[in-house]
């Protein structure tokens, strides 16, 4: 693979994102729901901070708390996906509709080098339009003379990373889709019944027949009807046995909605940048709590999920791109 | 220039093109004919290197194209069927993008976009590709496949969305390229043209290829196949004598004219029998089917 090549392809595709209507317009709109997340989080933080100093409240606000609303404007209500989609999925799709794939293969590149330079474009443009939003929200904390610690910099720098790798998962989701459907429009349905699987179907339909399928009848009705009637020893007895059960159910149905939960590309998100940006290992006087490791050890699972995501569907655009037929 | 030897590609175990020889010598402009789902595409992506051969080489001056995609890539210039460019850029950066794969220095790249926009005509269009008409597309296709100066033109269906301005330029050209010594491969429908362009033709049929050589040539072939007779049109404005030959096949005849199928020509063995109207003969030609009329008749046939 040629670098020289792949810069070329990748300028150029990074170019065509940042200089069309659709991009801007798509950023645009997330300034604005970011913007006003923002604000929020801001108001919020002064009462917070008022509190505090009133003596209402004994817990310094971090300036980290701004954060989580922009981050539920990109993640849980999906903004971030609909950009990341919006600029991939008719990347290939679009090409072969248009027929300038075939006349840019007649030229000295290799396949890989295309489909590369288009990851590499839009995975660029998306850290460009990120780069802006975290910007605007940096600007408006500095406005409001809201000055966060290197500390709390550098958190923000690692959540603004894992925002990065979140668009780059729906994005490259999108251009396995324009590689696989033969056309912009089956690449976006495609897109979109994916995402719905992943991000609902297996997390919750998944989950709730998983559940009954492998732990029964939750004990819970049970344990009403004996508490109604339950007034000799042996009941009491049979109470607590129905009351362990009951633990044992919940603990296996919170570990298998936990495990189907990670399929889900925004839970994975919500978990990651929640840890950071509400930090339950928050400092005292400046020293964390917890070590960084310790706080990866957490989310472990979640994280692996989250860096599998972009690895699994780019991985699959690049193997059908080169086996593409292109009669 | 170009040579394939035993060039094979399956697809699902259907074999789209069998075995193919072709030998085509630098200069040359051959034209590549074959009906519907013959392989002919096939054969051109193999040739330039987009897909690789099930089995067989083909070579491009000297290239295996196969092991050398990009060093072939670069002595061949390409303008596929229905060509296609990016519609938010203009023709001017289209080729500009294209270029830059060459290594060209942008001096270059300026230079020889703007003699192949002025080329094709389209040195004045300022506005991006997206509301070119197809003919316009069509010529900037011309111009890309020049991008590099190759020494191998591959056109596929090159006239097929022009008008006839757009023909006669066309034709224009080829004939400048192929007197540069470039060797032209023109894949197309429009069996006119060939004749026109071509010096050399090749037809493929259920991927083999099943004729070769000079035009004059390859129609005498495909008339053999064909069975479709030569006619020997004979006006005089005498009254025409009964004429006879074991190789005359029917005669459809008037006073003064005669329409006299065969098989070979005979004119000289019959001008013997036409000495007492020698001095009111008209005229005396051989017509022989067209190409397309011999294309038709095989290719219905099969």
């Amino acid at each position: 693979m040629g670098v020289h090549r792949l810069a070329i392809i990748a300028r150029k595709e990074t170019l065509d994102h940042i200089t069309s209507k659709k991009f801007l317009l798509l950023l645009l709109m997330l300034s604005i729901v970011v913007g006003i997340g923002a604000i929020n989080g801001i108001n919020d933080y002064q009462g917070n901070l008022e509190r505090y100093k009133s003596g209402d409240s004994s817990n310094i606000p971090s300036p980290l708390s701004i954060i989580s609303p922009v981050t539920e404007a990109i993640g849980y209500y999906g903004f971030g996906a609909i950009i990341a989609i919006a600029l991939g999925f008719d990347l290939v799709a679009g090409e072969k509709e248009t027929r300038s794939l075939r006349s840019l293969l007649s030229h000295p590149l290799y396949r890989d080098e295309i489909i590369n330079g288009k990851a590499i474009g839009g995975i660029l443009a998306l850290t460009i339009a990120i780069t802006a939003v975290f910007t605007l929200v940096f600007a408006m904390l500095l406005i409001q003379g809201i000055v966060p610690s290197l500390y709390e910099f550098s958190l923000m720098l690692i959540i603004w990373l894992i925002t990065i790798v979140f668009l780059a998962s729906n994005f490259a989701l999108a251009l396995m889709a324009s590689v696989i459907a033969g056309t912009s429009s089956n690449a976006l349905i495609l897109t979109l019944i994916i995402l719905f699987v992943l991000s609902f179907f297996i997390p919750v339909f998944g989950a709730k027949f998983t559940v009954n399928t492998m732990l029964g009848d939750n004990p819970r009705d049970e344990i009403t009807i004996v508490r109604y009637y339950a007034n000799s020893e042996e009941n009491e007895e049979y109470l607590e046995r129905l009351e362990d059960k009951q633990r044992d159910y919940n603990q296996k149905e919170s570990a298998i909605n936990d495990f189907l939960s990670l399929f889900s590309i925004q839970s994975n998100y919500s978990a990651l940048t929640g840890v950071f940006a509400k930090p339950p290992w928050d400092c005292i006087d400046g020293t964390p709590i917890l070590s960084f490791n310790e706080v990866i050890n957490k989310v472990w699972s979640e994280l692996l999920f989250f860096l599998l995501y972009p690895s699994l569907f780019f991985g699959i655009a690049y193997v059908k791109f080169m086996r593409m037929d292109l009669r | 220039m170009i040579r394939t030897e035993n060039l094979t590609k399956e697809y699902n175990g259907n074999c789209v093109v069998d075995h193919l020889n072709l030998e085509i010598k630098e200069g040359e402009v051959f034209g590549f004919l074959g009906p519907n789902g013959a392989g002919k595409s096939t054969t051109i992506l193999m040739l330039t290197g987009m897909i690789e051969p099930t089995e067989g080489i083909c070579m491009i001056d000297g290239i295996d194209v196969a092991r050398n995609p990009l060093k072939a890539k670069e002595v061949i210039g390409y303008l596929p069927e229905d060509v296609g460019f990016y519609g938010n850029m203009t023709g001017k950066q289209n080729l500009d993008y294209f270029a830059r794969f060459y290594g060209i220095s942008p001096d270059g790249r300026e230079e020889r976009i703007d003699h192949l926009l002025e080329l094709v005509r389209l040195d004045s269009v300022t506005q991006t590709v997206g509301g070119y008409s197809r003919g316009m597309n069509q010529r900037l296709g011309l111009a890309q496949a020049l991008l590099n100066d190759p020494e191998v033109v591959i056109l596929d269906e090159p006239t097929a969305n022009l008008d006839p301005e757009g023909v006669a330029q066309f034709r224009k050209i080829i004939r400048k390229i192929s007197d540069e010594g470039k060797t032209i491969f023109i894949c197309s429908h429009i069996l006119s043209e060939i004749k026109q362009v071509c010096k050399t033709l090749g037809i493929l049929s259920q991927g083999k290829l099943v004729a070769q050589g000079t035009t004059e040539e390859v129609e005498e072939q495909l008339r053999e196949q064909s069975n479709i007779p030569m006619k020997i049109i004979i006006e005089s404005i005498k009254p025409l004598p009964e004429l006879s030959h074991p190789d005359i096949l029917e005669i459809t005849r008037t006073e003064n004219r005669a329409e006299i199928s065969v098989n070979r020509d005979i004119r000289r063995e019959i001008s013997g029998q036409l000495q007492e109207v020698s001095d009111g003969i008209i005229e005396m030609h051989l017509e022989k089917p067209g190409l397309e009329e011999l294309f038709l008749k095989v290719y219905r046939r099969e």
